[in-house]
């Protein structure tokens, strides 16, 4: 992932803005810079959720990774043997999957965030299309949006809730209507977006087919509606409960199969023996919790900031204020 | 009287033993250990005392590579040691191998159960566990078949006594027929040394019965703690203590019917060193589930720690005793620590934790 410090952010924002304004079209600019101070508003906010995320995981990390030392000094497996891939189960299945929902638009190439998390929980990445009508980002007027989510497929040992459909406290990416109103103004330069969004998907599908699970075959209603709608103005907010109601019953019965499957064993830590040490436990936890929480969001606002990236080089362009750069064009 | 002929057979044994102790590292080893900046200043700083065998490591080695060429040191000097002794010392070496012969056995069912590949899984194996049909316990499938085509001729087989009783083998079975196997070992070696000719009424007896005293009211406490929250009921709990040690008879009841820590300190209490244990672990606040969570900030130690601490004690106090077999068992555990410590500094030092770093342990 690469460090939001070194996102290209727009060079000195407003006071060079506001300093040189074209002269030909005063209102319309100063309606742009508006428009900008709003985005870019919205773009510190998400730094900063950003950072704080980043603390979050790095946190988990370590604590996860010292327990785990700590397990390995406890010699419950034995005099010098350590909790590590010797217990693997040739077998494992993954215990959280990643859930990516598209809204078609702009190819997004997706991210590997679920690389990073692989040393319990071996994420796969379900490539779970799902309608078009994913919740977040609906102020990109076009712009692809994706969402992650992990969910969790095998109760771990702490909550044997039999909620499946845990979802991570994911913040939608919602903004307010007078943000709504600056940012996406009737604009008519995005036809293509429609052509596009097939071919986004078809992309997204070679980019993660490589899992275990086929990924479930998109309902005809859902991939019509992805290959016909126009690229929305801004989703309604009910969109996001229907959305969750129409996957709910899918998700249910999937996770339902995948446990009866593996009924046993089916946490991980059992392959390390019944009584593990509560330190290895606890590394069990961080690292759960990192996979739950802090990972899917990062993402999630990490595309979101990239997004606003877009919106605010093009605004800006066509504000006059920079040119606009073939990054911005595709 | 009763050492008068020891040095005949063990003497110089002994000898190469109370040398090997005294290559230990020491406090101020390790304070030099924990000054350092990789892992590299680790490798150079224990240089003195393990010399050769860290040689082909390469640069800034993984610390479960350390930890590996640690082990391989402690296991050279004591083949070294194993191809010296005679006797009742031999036999007693051999005892000293069986606790890492369960521990392999129990390694390579899981990995059979896990669907493994198991040459891989040999490589792994502790060297002082090997024996001769490990390799074909890959192909058991049962508890009966292992025991009846591959652990019979293996000085392991009358552990299996008492664990024959489960048939499958999944996570919890072996589990218990790990520790099934290790109590009745325990209680096999203590046996041992207070009833051989040899030992019988001699210093060895009465340090070894101590040391293994602890190690099982140790093992106890831990299967308890352990066992919480997990699907292992109280009376096959029960079956794992070993049937000796402080604990025995009246602890070891308590702590079958204890249902979380509380109770476990209470069962122990009747014994002054756990007592003090429970009560120090109190005192810090790092009771409950956190308690051997090494994530949690408290600077109190845990009581895995002050087992470790105590049982370094105990080792260090087999050192004052003359013309015992017991100085052996005592220093593979005083190197089987030494290794612990390496592991953990380096590991914290490749962590960026610093501030854990101080928590090992060492008595000399």
């Amino acid at each position: 992932m690469s460090n939001p410090a070194a996102l290209p952010t727009p060079p000195g924002s407003s006071s060079s803005s506001s300093s040189s304004p074209s002269a030909t079209n005063a209102p319309e600019a100063s309606d742009a810079i508006s428009r900008l101070d709003a985005l870019l508003e919205i773009y510190l906010d998400r730094l900063d959720r950003y950072q704080r995320l980043r603390e979050e995981l790095s946190q988990n990390f370590s604590a996860g990774f010292l327990s785990l030392a700590y397990a390995n000094r406890s010699g419950n497996l034995g005099s010098g043997r350590r909790y590590g891939e010797e217990g693997y189960d040739a077998r494992m299945k993954a215990g959280r999957r990643v859930r990516i929902q598209t809204k078609p638009g702009k190819a997004a190439d997706l991210v590997g965030g679920a690389g990073a998390c692989r040393k319990k929980k071996h994420v796969e990445e379900g490539a779970d299309q799902r309608g078009p009508h994913s919740s977040g980002g609906g102020g990109g007027g076009g712009g692809g949006t994706i969402r992650y989510t992990t969910e969790q497929l095998i109760p771990s040992c702490e909550d044997d809730a039999e909620d499946e459909t845990a979802h991570s406290p994911v913040v939608p990416y919602e903004m307010t209507a007078a943000q709504k109103a600056f940012i996406s103004p009737p604009r008519d330069e995005k036809p293509s977006s429609s052509t596009t969004g097939p071919a986004a998907d078809a992309d997204t599908n070679t980019n993660t087919n490589n899992t275990r699970l086929p990924p479930p075959p998109l309902t005809p209603a859902s991939s019509s509606l992805s290959s016909t709608q126009p690229p929305p103005p801004p989703p309604p907010p009910p969109n996001h409960t229907t959305n969750s109601s129409q996957q709910q019953p899918r998700s249910k019965s999937k996770s339902k199969s995948s446990k009866s499957k593996t009924k046993k064993a089916v946490n991980p830590l059992n392959w390390y023996g019944v009584l593990v040490p509560a330190s290895l436990r606890a590394a069990q936890t961080s690292f759960a919790c990192a996979i739950q929480g802090p990972i899917p969001q990062l993402v999630n606002i990490q595309l979101e900031m990239r997004d606003l990236e877009c919106q605010i080089r093009k605004i800006r362009a066509e504000a006059g204020l920079t040119r606009l750069t073939g990054q911005d064009v595709e | 009287m009763e050492g008068m002929f020891y040095n005949v057979n063990g003497g110089f044994v002994e000898g190469i033993v109370r040398g090997y102790r005294n290559t230990l590292l020491t406090a101020q080893n390790y304070s030099n250990l924990t000054q350092c900046e990789t892992i590299d200043d680790v490798k150079l700083q224990l240089g003195p005392a393990y010399g050769d065998t860290l040689a082909a490591l390469p640069p800034n080695p993984s610390t479960s590579s350390l930890a590996s060429k640690t082990t391989e040191k402690l296991v050279a000097d004591f083949r070294y040691l194993q191809a010296q002794a005679t006797g009742s010392l031999a036999k007693f070496m051999e005892y000293l191998t069986y606790g890492y012969m369960i521990d392999n056995v129990a390694l390579l069912i899981t990995g059979t159960l896990h669907e493994r590949d198991t040459r891989e899984l040999l490589e792994r194996c502790h060297p002082l566990g090997w024996f001769e049909t490990l390799p074909v316990l890959c192909v058991a499938t049962n508890i009966e078949e292992l025991y009846n085509s591959v652990l019979i001729e293996t000085p392991l087989a009358p552990y299996f006594k008492g664990s024959l009783s489960h048939q499958d083998l999944d996570e919890l079975n072996i589990e218990i027929v790990r520790n099934t196997l290790y109590k009745n070992y325990l209680e096999d070696f203590y046996h041992f040394v207070n009833n051989h000719p040899d030992m019988r009424g001699t210093p060895t007896a009465e340090v070894m019965s101590g040391v293994l005293e602890f190690e099982a009211d140790r093992r106890a406490i831990n299967i308890t703690i352990n066992s919480f929250g997990t699907e292992l009921s109280k009376s096959e709990r029960q079956k794992l203590y070993p049937q000796f040690g402080k604990l025995y008879p009246e602890g070891s009841l308590m702590l079958s019917r204890a249902d979380d820590i509380e109770s476990v300190g209470l069962a122990v209490s009747g014994v002054g060193d756990y007592k003090s244990f429970f009560d120090q672990m109190n005192q810090s606040g790092g009771v409950g589930a956190g308690n051997m969570a090494g994530g949690s900030a408290n600077e109190g130690k845990s009581l895995e720690d002050l087992f470790y601490q105590k049982e370094m004690e105990l080792s260090k106090l087999v050192f004052t005793h003359q013309f015992t077999h017991a100085v052996i068992y005592a220093w593979v555990k005083l190197r089987e620590q030494e290794i612990r410590n390496i592991t953990w500094i380096a590991e914290c030092i490749a962590q960026n934790q610093k501030d854990r770093i101080g928590n090992y342990i060492t008595v000399f």
